[in-house]
């Protein structure tokens, strides 16, 4: 049993080619054997005389020769692997249990000042942990980044060291927390916790910590806690904590007047350390074969940045965009992070209307009815980057809504059990729906159904709040979240919004799970959003009123035109964010994918949840399949933002975290206290070597260079 | 010390009887006629020495009588004219023994161009125990013709392969070379049937030479040795080697076939040519003893080297049984 040796092998494959040196002499041995050209003799009677009488004796001298031979290139392989003898393994085992908890995080690929990684420094830790082990002791590893998967075998300490020489630190976020409790849960399930040992080694930077989830973790009476850590040491690391764009979807075809956001991609820098001034850094933005070069400048103690970069238009985004820091700092994971973006020719609009129907309405030109008001709003001039299909609700069928990526709905009422399902099947492959109360009802009983239809609770009050006076808009109290469709105009919003007034709206009811967007004056919800990322994938906007002069004349304001782009652009932007995740996180790749895949590496998607059956292991641009193998989209795949904070983390803070019942552990006590065990065996190896080479010259002359056969 | 001209003429016919000048010759004719003539130089003794014609009676002469044998010493005592009669020897039946066996087409001496011979050298492209044997027989058998004895050959493999019945004639020598430039090598080595064979066809007490490689059983040889004693005929016994076959100097390690039996062997022939030579050393000496324990007489020649002390030992062991017959 490996386990068993009494010593340790520095560099084990110089053995196994000594042990394949084996074959050389065996392989001449063969050659001399193969079948030569008879000589044809006649004074055989001696040569068979003579050949009886020394048979024997030849053969053990061919013997020992081959043996000697055969020796040689092992002794030779073995010294190179420099064996070291492994005192305490001839002692007899204590019984130890060792639980190594090695944290592997991305954040363990930072680069101390002397050019070692931290992850180096936890696994010579654990070596030599483990090298202090007798014959009988157990040793198990549990790494942080998949705490789950203990090393297979690894109660074999000659295994579990050899293991260790072949992992190297994962590009996913440490799961300290996790593996803890993998640990406690092990020792309470074991016979005799109390004669174990728990070494946590991390270097316990910000990235890979964090103090306020609480790890919970009582470990049973008489375990022996320790970890390493905090590593004091501040490393300079620059990063790019954030690649985005404007908008989640790029219209190629964007004329010249159309608004620049949705060809700017902004992009957050961080860094760490002694946050110098005057430091210079250049950012490159790739796209394909574009290269954008800017050169970034730091001031003294400033520790972020962001930079806004506009795309030219003739540029394909198709294949990602990779923005890339050239920074010689401790980590280089962080200096690149991808952008997957989802690009179209225009925003194909669906809009469910009847207009004509209510004779009242039709006979004022100054109100021609909400659906044309939302025509008017997003198609002002003749180069709109809108294409919208009008259709009476009654009529339309599954196929119309190919390609299509928002629908109107402004006759909710209209809308049957199948439409409703078909809508619904557009929410699930990610599109948005907005719906407007129909303006002519004066009872909402609609609103349950197509509520439900969609699969949400929300539900409304039968009756239209009639506000007397009029009502302005306002901001929710909340401030405008991140992620919310009128973000990029949240600017101008509370002037947008106080010249418009509502005189009639909706009351809405259970809308917990919705966000809301604006409200009216008395803070009651205007317009709200929600589904996204929750029961589908797509997104619902729900409008308290219609965009008609009965009930508010919105469409008379400045606010009309950019409200209703923002609602379309944001709120399909928040639908579609399928396209981007993180490292070490199981991703919503969305329905209709099958699986994704990245530098040979592919992960199946679960039908029923639309996300990964694992989690991602590397960064990159993975590729996106449907069930007929075509590539669909791409997904990018970056570190978690902050996951790569590389400044250390407080002493007391970390203590306090772990427990009073964690002892530091000193930096160097277990190395110094391994080597001492640990004399080498080369000399005597070598030594070996050379009497057997002697010994090979000296036979090899006396008896001969081959071995024969026999007679016959 | 010699003078130069007899070590010139040793030279001459050393050069005559060496391997490497009759391995040029490709007529075996030529090559015995080659022999003859290293014979006449005058290394060896002379092939009339032993030709003495020996006293026997005094009879009265009678008219007719070559007066050239006129005792002149008895007439001037007894006035009586008396013949002194001589008798000629008996003449002497030599019968040539060669192994045609396989274990005889063995040979290492290479030519230095395109030359022919026995059926040995034409096989293997190199002087081989064979030619060396023949070449030696026909030598003998022309000094054996030189001295008016009757010369036989007898050609001996698994058995009697040819036989040319012992003749004094002019013609003999030139049949006997034909006999033995023809004969095919080939079988195994049988003594013990092929001798009896032999010895059947022979009445007179005879010389034997026989030209082996004896590579046989010692105890089996001892038997057909005396065979020949018990019939009271004289036995000198030539065994050719290779020089390789005496020096075992091969260095690679490889594989012996056997000529006779074809059995193989695979060896180093580092790791027994001690054993090799000794067993060779052994041999000769038990073959040597068995034939002196039957008054018998041996030489041991080396394929490389040249014919003539064959030669020489042959004609002494002549003289020494003709001595020996008389004496008995």
């Amino acid at each position: 049993m490996p386990g068993d040796l009494a010593f340790i092998l520095i560099s084990p494959w110089m053995a196994v080619a000594g042990a394949v040196g084996v074959s050389i002499p065996l392989l001449i041995h063969l050659l001399f054997r193969r079948r030569r050209k008879p000589v044809k003799w006649a004074a055989m009677l001696f040569l068979e005389e003579a050949w009886s009488s020394r048979r024997k004796r030849i053969r053990l001298e061919q013997m020992i020769l081959l043996f000697i031979r055969c020796a040689i290139p092992v002794l030779l392989g073995l010294a190179l692997a420099q064996p070291v003898l492994d005192g305490s393994r001839l002692l007899p085992g204590s019984g130890r249990s060792i639980h190594l908890i090695i944290d592997d995080g991305v954040v363990s690929n930072t680069t101390n000042s002397s050019g070692q990684r931290d992850f180096d420094i936890h696994i010579e830790r654990a070596t030599s942990i483990l090298e202090s082990l007798k014959p009988g002791d157990r040793a198990v590893v549990t790494l942080t980044t998949d705490p789950k998967s203990t090393q297979a075998g690894a109660t074999d300490v000659g295994t579990t060291m050899n293991w260790l020489k072949t992992i190297s630190p994962s590009e996913q976020p440490s799961r300290i927390p996790d593996a803890l409790m993998k640990v406690r849960d092990e020792l309470v399930e074991s016979e005799s916790p109390g004669s174990s040992e728990v070494y946590l080694l991390s270097s316990f930077r910000e990235g890979g910590f964090d103090p306020d989830i609480d790890h919970e973790t009582e470990f049973p009476e008489g375990v022996s806690l320790s970890y390493s850590g905090p590593f004091e040491e501040h490393t300079e690391n620059t990063r790019i904590n954030r690649l985005e764009p404007l908008r989640n979807i790029r219209i190629e075809r964007s004329s010249a007047n159309d608004p620049s956001i949705d060809r700017t991609i902004m992009i957050e820098l961080e860094r760490d350390g002694n946050m110098l001034p005057g430091t210079s850094m250049r950012l490159n933005t790739i796209i394909g074969s574009w290269n954008d070069s800017r050169t970034i400048t730091w001031e003294k103690g400033e520790s972020t940045k962001t930079v806004g970069m506009e795309l030219p238009n003739e540029v394909d985004v198709s294949n990602g965009i990779k923005a890339h820091v050239e920074s010689d700092d401790s980590m280089s994971i962080d200096d690149s992070r991808y952008l997957a973006l989802e690009s179209s020719e225009a925003i194909h609009v669906l809009l469910l209307d009847r207009p004509g129907e209510d004779n009242r309405v039709f006979e004022s030109r100054s109100n021609p009815g909400a659906g044309r008001w939302i025509q008017y709003a997003l198609q002002p001039g003749s180069k709109s980057t809108y294409r919208i299909l009008e259709m009476d609700p009654s009529v339309f069928q599954m196929v119309d809504l190919h390609d299509v990526d928002v629908v109107i709905l402004t006759r909710p009422d209209l809308v049957d059990r199948t439409s409703g399902s078909w809508i619904r099947t557009h929410l699930d492959s990610g599109g948005l729906v907005l719906v407007t109360p129909p303006e002519s009802l004066s009872t909402h009983e609609w609103v349950a159904s197509t509520s439900s239809q969609l699969g949400l609770s929300w539900n409304a009050s039968m009756e239209p709040r009639i506000h007397d006076p009029s009502t302005s808009l306002a901001m929710p109290t909340d401030p405008v979240n991140t992620g919310s469709p009128l973000e990029l105009i949240s600017a101008e919003l509370p002037a947008l919004l106080e010249t418009t007034q509502v005189h009639q709206s909706l009351e809405m009811k259970n809308i917990e799970s919705a966000n809301v967007l604006l409200t009216l004056e008395d803070g009651s919800p205007a317009i709200i959003s929600g589904g996204s990322r929750g029961v589908f994938p797509g997104n619902v906007i729900f409008m308290t009123f219609p965009p008609s002069m009965n009930w508010t004349d919105m469409p008379t304001r400045p606010l009309m035109v950019p409200l209703f782009h923002e609602l379309i652009r944001g709120g399909l932007s928040s639908a579609r964010k399928s396209s981007s995740g993180f490292v070490g996180e199981f991703v919503d790749a969305g329905h209709g994918v099958v699986s994704i895949s990245n530098d040979g590496v592919r992960i199946p998607i679960i039908e029923e949840t639309g996300t990964t059956s694992t989690s991602i292991p590397n960064r990159g641009l993975w590729t996106m399949f449907d069930n007929r193998g075509a590539a669909v989209g791409q997904l990018a795949l970056n570190t978690r933002p902050g996951s790569t904070d590389t400044t250390p983390g407080d002493p007391e803070t970390v203590s306090n975290w772990l427990g009073g019942e964690w002892t530091r552990l000193e930096s160097d006590s277990t190395r110094t206290a391994s080597h001492g065990n640990h004399p080498s065996l080369v000399f005597p190896l070598l030594l070996i070597l050379a009497i057997l080479v002697i010994l090979e010259t000296v036979m090899g002359r006396m008896f001969t260079r081959s071995i024969h056969s026999g007679v016959g | 010390m010699k003078n130069p001209a007899q070590s010139s003429g040793i030279q001459k016919a050393e050069s005559y009887l060496a391997p490497e000048t009759l391995l040029q010759l490709s007529s075996f004719e030529l090559r015995a006629k080659m022999i003859v003539e290293g014979i006449r130089s005058g290394l060896h003794a002379s092939p009339h020495q032993g030709m003495s014609v020996e006293f026997n009676q005094h009879r009265t002469y009678t008219p007719g009588d070559d007066l050239r044998h006129l005792d002149w010493k008895v007439y001037g005592r007894s006035d009586r004219l008396t013949v002194k009669q001589y008798e000629q020897e008996t003449t002497l039946d030599v019968l040539l023994l060669v192994d045609c066996s396989a274990s005889m087409k063995f040979g290492t001496l290479e030519p230095k161009s395109g030359w022919g011979g026995t059926d040995g050298s034409r096989s293997s492209s190199r002087w081989t125990k064979f030619d060396h044997a023949t070449a030696t027989a026909a030598a003998l058998a022309w000094m054996a013709l030189q001295n008016t004895d009757r010369v036989g050959v007898h050609l001996f493999a698994e058995g009697l392969q040819h036989s040319l019945n012992q003749r004094s004639t002019e013609q003999q020598w030139r049949q006997v070379v034909s006999l033995l430039s023809r004969q095919a090598i080939e079988g195994g080595t049988d003594f013990n049937t092929s001798i009896d064979q032999i010895l059947s066809l022979v009445s007179n007490r005879s010389l034997f030479i026989i030209l082996s490689d004896f590579l046989e059983n010692p105890g089996v040889l001892r038997s057909v040795f005396a065979k020949f004693l018990h019939k009271r005929h004289d036995l000198l016994c030539i065994q050719v080697l290779d020089n390789e076959e005496i020096e075992f100097n091969n260095q690679d390690p490889t594989s012996f076939l056997d000529l006779e039996s074809e059995t193989e062997i695979k060896l180093d022939p580092t790791l027994i040519r001690d054993s090799y030579r000794e067993s060779l050393r052994n041999h000769e000496a038990e073959l040597r003893r068995g034939l002196v324990d039957h008054g018998f007489d041996f030489i041991q020649m080396n394929s490389h080297d040249p014919v003539g002390p064959a030669l020489a030992r042959s004609a002494s062991r002549r003289r020494e049984w003709l001595k020996n017959r008389h004496a008995g």
